[in-house]
């Protein structure tokens, strides 16, 4: 009878060990799931302000010809304006309002409002496209983590995260990141639903702005023509500064 | 003696020689007009293709023609109006007696915008009067009065529709410009035309090459596709002359000259090549209808057979048996192959100068091929048809004729 009961008990404590055990590697699971998304949710704190405003340069690189362009931006929450000032593009202005993106040419004094369907091609004849200069979204929200990898490379420490889309109203339905210790994603390849490669963008300068850490120079490079690429660097960078609403109107536009 | 007995023999029994002669006849108007049909549609689609892409001879960058299909206009040349002058001198010292045609073409891809909507179009430019008479605008528009120049341009019916647009109203016009940027301009519709070329009225706008310079930020005296027109029987020996310009003359451009046929492609080679076919296509189908003549021949000489024993009795040789069943069957032949011929040529002829509309059946298509289509109507098609009408009955003749030259006089003595 006792040794009845005894078995009975043992059983009860692995039953017990069992339980402590699963939930602890749930826990684990959770908590390596939290590290890796810790990581991203750093990665978009760095590059999310209420407002910025900056003086930028587009060097597009096509083959042997390169072509020069400098704009200023203001951005406000899901807002910007762009206003090209090299000679060529002098005066043309992108808006972003209400998740529309709308151009000013001077020489028409009139507005073009981009169509979805032209979302997908380079803004200004760049390698980055309107889709991805109006896309607004924490990676978080329009992908998963497929996989994670812990880098150690001369005592620096690297994380290497493949995503995958949640939803296919993505521009990438794949992307490859590597973020350094300052949760800066230095290299970033995407790829389409096929799992080409369409671009990869890597960032050639960082800066530290108070508690916050920017790229101030980027490469994007064509996945398909390797001697097409464009280097997007900024200068003259001021985070949350107050700036007029009324900038981001479309009749402002019109305003010479 | 035996070509009149041949006559006689098809007199002698009218209504059957009339109906063989008609099958060739018939055979021969199906021929002509079958092959003037198809043949009108692959000249349209050539003519079509010569007249707004390929020009008969197209002179552009290597880089340009490259990436044509993507219509780059960052391969310009400068001093347009320097090279013009040496092509012009060079040409009309080489071809004194060729008339010669020059059109600068720019056709951009762009976005045509009114309010909120937004449209892909192509913006073909027009560079001269003549060019313009290429569209046939003035017999096609729709509305309004067409002009181009002082950015004023002609647009696509059905583009127009989609814009909401009616003449005298302004539209907003994009494109990316020479150096990867955007430029726009306003512009205002002066006519609204209907191309007779269904992927035309879905998407273009024409617009005077100075406007679409302004447009693409090009200099004026800058080029990126000059097209030449000429009659293309000359066109290897011109070609040979421009490149020697472009050798000697403009050795530090990547500019290539390059006659329609190459920038057709495998089309034209497809083409070549089905006209071809067409010829032995026709050749089977008369020699089908000579099957009619064949079995005239055969139930004459049944018919007859007594006659050809007897002939043979008195000493005509077998040739002469052949040869007189080979004339009566050639005699039919070119009596429905003559008259058959002529009458196709002149239905074709008629037809050629009517013109078919075929706009609801080719409207959907984007196919460059102009709506109207026009038999062809060409003295070579009809040579060609009243060749094989009278050559393939007397060949189908043989049969028959080798027959009863091989009848033996008691055999067919026999029949008495």
């Amino acid at each position: 009878m006792n040794k009845f009961k005894k078995s009975k008990e043992i059983k009860k404590i692995k039953k017990i060990h069992f339980m402590l055990f699963f939930i602890a590697f749930i826990i684990f699971i959770f908590l390596s799931f939290q590290n890796e998304e810790d990581i991203l949710k750093k990665l978009d704190e760095n590059v999310t302000f209420e407002s910025i405003h900056y003086t930028g340069t587009l060097e597009i690189i096509r083959n042997n010809n390169k072509i020069i362009k400098t704009f200023e931006c203001w951005a406000k929450n899901d807002l910007f304006l762009i206003i090209f000032k090299n000679p060529e593009d002098n005066g043309v202005k992108y808006l972003k309002k209400d998740g529309n993106l709308y151009v000013y040419f001077p020489s028409a004094d009139d507005v073009l409002t981009i169509s979805k369907s032209m979302m997908k091609q380079g803004f200004m004849g760049s390698d980055i496209s309107n889709e991805d200069i109006t896309r607004n979204r924490k990676l978080l929200d329009d992908y998963s983590i497929v996989s994670f990898n812990k880098i150690i490379e001369k005592d620096n420490i690297f994380y290497e995260l493949t995503l995958q889309a949640k939803t296919k109203d993505v521009p990438y339905f794949m992307q490859k990141l590597i973020i350094n210790s300052d949760f800066v994603a230095i290299k970033t390849e995407q790829y389409d639903l096929a799992k080409r490669l369409v671009k990869t963008i890597i960032v050639d300068e960082i800066k530290k702005f108070g508690s916050r850490y920017y790229p101030v120079k980027v490469t994007i490079q064509d996945g398909i023509k390797t001697s097409y690429k464009t280097i997007f660097s900024i200068t003259d960078v001021s985070f949350n500064i107050p700036i007029d609403p009324k900038i981001f109107t479309i009749q402002n536009l019109y305003n010479k | 003696m035996i070509f009149k007995l041949a006559i006689l023999n098809i007199k002698r029994n009218k209504k059957r020689s009339f109906l063989s002669a008609l099958s060739i006849f018939f055979a021969a108007i199906i021929i002509i007009l079958a092959w003037g049909w198809i043949d009108g549609m692959l000249q349209n689609l050539i003519d079509t293709t010569i007249d707004f892409q390929t020009g008969t001879i197209k002179i552009a960058s290597e880089s340009f023609l490259k990436q044509e299909k993507f219509l780059p206009i960052e391969f310009y040349i400068e001093n347009k109006s320097d090279f013009i002058e040496k092509l012009q001198n060079k040409l009309s010292n080489d071809y004194p007696k060729v008339n010669f045609e020059y059109e600068e073409r720019l056709n951009i891809a762009g976005i045509a915008s009114k309010g909120e909507l937004s449209i892909p179009a192509l913006i073909n430019s027009i560079s001269t009067e003549k060019e313009l008479t290429k569209y046939q605008i003035k017999r096609r528009k729709i509305e309004g009065n067409p002009e181009i120049g002082n950015k004023k341009i002609i647009i696509g019916k059905d583009l127009a529709k989609k814009l909401n647009l009616k003449t005298g109203e302004s539209i907003l016009l994009v494109t990316k410009t020479y150096i990867s940027g955007l430029n726009g301009i306003k512009a205002t519709v002066s006519s609204i035309v209907d191309f007779g070329i269904g992927s035309f009225n879905k998407s273009i706008i024409l617009m005077d090459i100075n406007d679409v310079k302004q447009l693409a930020k090009l200099n004026e005296n800058s080029f990126v596709q000059l097209l030449l027109f000429f009659d293309i029987k000359y066109v290897d020996d011109i070609l040979k002359s421009i490149n020697n310009l472009l050798v000697n003359s403009f050795p530090e451009t990547d500019l290539k000259a390059v006659p329609f046929n190459v920038s057709m492609g495998q089309i034209y080679g497809t083409m070549q090549m089905m006209r071809k076919v067409l010829i032995i296509v026709f050749a089977f189908i008369l020699f089908l209808a000579s099957f009619i003549i064949i079995n005239t021949m055969m139930m004459n000489i049944f018919e007859r057979i007594n006659e050809l024993g007897t002939l043979m009795a008195m000493g005509t040789t077998k040739k002469e048996i052949f040869l007189l069943n080979f004339y009566e069957g050639t005699i039919i032949g070119i009596l429905g192959g003559i008259p058959g011929s002529i009458f196709g040529y002149l239905i074709a002829f008629i037809m050629n100068k009517i013109g078919f509309d075929f706009s609801k059946l080719l409207g959907g298509y984007s196919m460059l091929m102009n709506y109207i289509i026009r038999p062809s109507a060409s003295l070579a098609i009809f040579f060609v048809s009243l060749f094989i009408s009278c050559i393939i009955p007397a060949i189908a003749t043989i049969i028959p004729s080798k027959y009863a030259s091989k009848l033996l006089p008691t055999e067919a003595l026999r029949h008495l």
